[in-house]
């Protein structure tokens, strides 16, 4: 009998995939972001308003991954982006190899934003690196203040945390303090949030915390071609 | 639901090492699993049974060990979270600072 001792990381293929994504944004300036939340925690709803608030601003692309249907791909393209749906047939999250596939569909070198929308899931996308540069989680409030705690893998690897329907607030059991609190119990370095997409109650500093970091990252190379 | 594929991938690593060493059988796997690392041992033990019938690596035994975060209030105190409703045991604040406890790894094969 033989030990070998090892220190392989699991889904270390996925991770390559992903560097190799991040690789392409990074060469061509495109700031990534990967949404991920249970469904219905107002993914598209925050995309829809989001690209319309930078229309002028930013180039902004989406990928969005269902289970099935076109849905939310053709509510996101009515608002005049370009957007590529990604259906998985079943698979409960996006892969970074699936997205290096999907990436060359956008005219790279004209993309700013590229906004990744996954599959509704808070577990299973939190093990799969897709190449994005931040990660930011959706809880909308009828999910409950605990759901943090209750989900700490989607807490420990995002950068951001949105508390959505706010204007649902006073109709179910939500408190925001505790809500943000158990975010932080997990990741302190969390940035946190709370927004109404309905009502447009804190979408400003959502708008500001977008608009900063994509700022930040488009500019970092001044030497940046075809730009 | 994605424990099948990092049960996948175990049996996809066992191999790897089998083509590079030689070895015949393995008869243990041992992985490392975080408390934040969102992955389920029950489930990941099943889907690794379900993979492995029938195949070379049919009943290895699947060892898990478990790591915890460790936490750094801003009082100073560090102590390991095995429940993440922690408190500090120091101060009470309900937030820390964590480090570790997402591990997700292959360890050590026992083949022959």
């Amino acid at each position: 009998m033989t030990t070998i001792k090892v220190k392989d990381k699991l889904l270390s293929k996925n991770d390559q995939h992903g560097l190799a994504n991040r690789e392409v944004f990074d060469r061509h300036r495109i700031w990534c972001i990967n949404l991920i939340s249970a469904p219905g925690s107002g993914k598209t709803t925050l995309i829809e308003c989001t690209v319309d608030h930078f229309a002028h601003q930013f180039n902004i692309g989406v990928l969005v991954g269902d289970l099935d249907t076109e849905y939310d791909s053709r509510r996101i393209a009515a608002h005049g982006v370009p957007v590529h749906q990604i259906i998985t047939g079943g698979a409960c999250h996006l892969n970074a190899r699936t997205i290096g596939e999907f990436i060359s569909h956008f005219d790279l070198d004209k993309l700013e934003v590229l906004i990744i929308e996954n599959v509704g899931n808070l577990v299973c996308p939190t093990s799969y690196y897709l190449g994005e540069h931040h990660r930011i989680s959706l809880i909308s409030t009828p999910e409950g203040d605990d759901k943090p705690v209750k989900y700490p893998g989607a807490m420990h690897t995002s950068d951001a945390v949105l508390f959505t329907k706010t204007d649902l607030v006073p109709y179910v059991d939500f408190d925001l303090k505790t809500a943000s609190e158990n975010a932080l119990k997990i990741e302190s370095s969390l940035a946190v949030m709370a927004l109404s997409a309905k009502t447009g109650e804190g979408l400003e500093a959502w708008f500001d915390w977008f608009e900063s970091h994509a700022k930040k990252h488009n500019t970092q190379d001044e030497s940046r071609v075809n730009k | 639901m994605h424990e099948l594929s990092i049960a996948e991938n175990m049996l996809e690593i066992i191999e790897n090492y089998r083509a590079e060493r030689g070895f015949k059988h393995c008869s243990s796997l041992t992985v490392r699993i975080g408390l934040l690392s969102a992955v389920d041992e029950e489930a990941l033990r099943f889907a690794f049974e379900i993979l492995a019938e029938g195949g070379p690596h049919e009943g290895v035994v699947l060892e898990v060990e478990k790591t915890y975060p460790q936490a750094r209030c801003s009082c100073g105190c560090s102590f390991e979270v095995t429940d993440l409703l922690y408190t500090c045991p120091r101060c009470g604040s309900v937030t820390a600072e964590l480090s570790g406890g997402d591990d997700l790894n292959i360890v050590q094969l026992e083949v022959d």
